[in-house]
């Protein structure tokens, strides 16, 4: 199945567009994030892997949590969280 | 209180607009980064009452970004200072200084009788003990954080639980990014606008959105949360 994915607030490079993940039937959000670090990998992305570790995420606009299944076409947020005051 | 005072805050806001924000009362809870921004704009522009809230001490830290900070301050309360700043800037503010953390046990005392809350802290744990005091008050709460180039800011409803569900507890984890001067300025105004349309009755834009600042490509992008 397809995914798109979508990046909030990460220090990526400009070029760094949305991106469409295959992934295998019966995934879930953190299948995405492992395939995510993989993505970066295969651009040359340098990253701290805790920062997709932590993100918090959302499919198709509703808060997700890294056990919750994905199906077919959803679109998954990836969000940084920030803390700082 | 001279009559041309907020002369200039009109006609972007009315007359009415400008006599009801001297009728409300706004809690700030942070005296840093962002929050020494959001007090400075809430003085200036004539809300009635403010209550700052921090429990913490200027250090060399500070000295990069926060606006009530400066050297010869250095150990002195983050509280007591934003006070007398505002003292300064503008008396006819009634303004409470509350030098300790904010906490499940005080917070719902250092609320009592506000109309609105504005989340300028520096830590998760923090934000979401405030998120559920101000659900206890049925208060909103005008919410911004920062890292690094980014920002974020949304409207809270009491007890809608956005605060849980955007940090979940692997949040608490996530590597830091530094604050650089120029963020907590941008964050702090976008909140601080917030803030005034909610205690205006204005419509607020950013209730059930969440607002991303990216200062490296200048993109604000909001997404529905």
């Amino acid at each position: 199945m397809k995914v798109l994915v979508k990046f909030f607030v990460f220090d990526l490079p400009p070029d760094f567009a949305d991106a469409e993940l295959e992934l295998p039937e019966g995934s879930v959000v953190n299948d995405v994030l492992e395939a995510c670090l993989k993505l970066f990998e295969q651009r040359n992305v340098t990253m701290d892997v805790n920062e997709l570790k932590t993100a918090t995420v959302m499919v198709n606009d509703k808060w997700a949590d890294v056990g919750d299944p994905i199906a077919d076409g959803d679109t998954i947020s990836i969000i940084r969280p920030m803390d700082g005051g | 209180m001279n009559s041309g005072r907020y002369s200039r805050n009109m006609p972007a806001l009315s007359p009415e607009e400008c006599a009801v924000l001297r009728q409300k009362h706004v809690c700030v809870v942070g005296c840093g980064g962002l929050g020494g921004y959001i007090i400075e704009i809430l003085a200036r522009i004539g809300i009635g009452a403010l209550t700052v809230v921090d429990g913490d001490v200027f250090d060399v830290t500070n000295l990069n970004r926060q606006l009530l900070s400066d050297e010869t301050l250095l150990g002195a309360k983050k509280a007591e200072i934003a006070a007398a700043r505002v003292s300064r800037i503008n008396s006819d503010v009634k303004i409470t200084a509350v030098s300790e953390l904010f906490t499940a046990q005080n917070g719902l005392r250092i609320l009592e009788g506000c109309d609105l809350v504005v989340d300028a802290l520096d830590n998760i744990d923090s934000r979401q003990v405030l998120a559920d005091v101000c659900a206890k008050r049925n208060l909103f709460l005008v919410h911004g954080a920062i890292s690094g180039w980014f920002g974020q800011v949304t409207v809270v409803a009491p007890g809608s639980k956005v605060l849980d569900k955007l940090y979940p507890p692997r949040a608490k984890d996530a590597p830091k990014k530094g604050n650089p001067s120029f963020t907590p300025a941008v964050c702090a105004s976008i909140q601080a606008a917030e803030a005034i349309k909610l205690l205006c009755g204005r419509q607020t834009s950013l209730l059930g959105k969440l607002l991303f600042i990216d200062l490296r490509t200048m993109e604000f992008i909001k997404i529905n949360i």
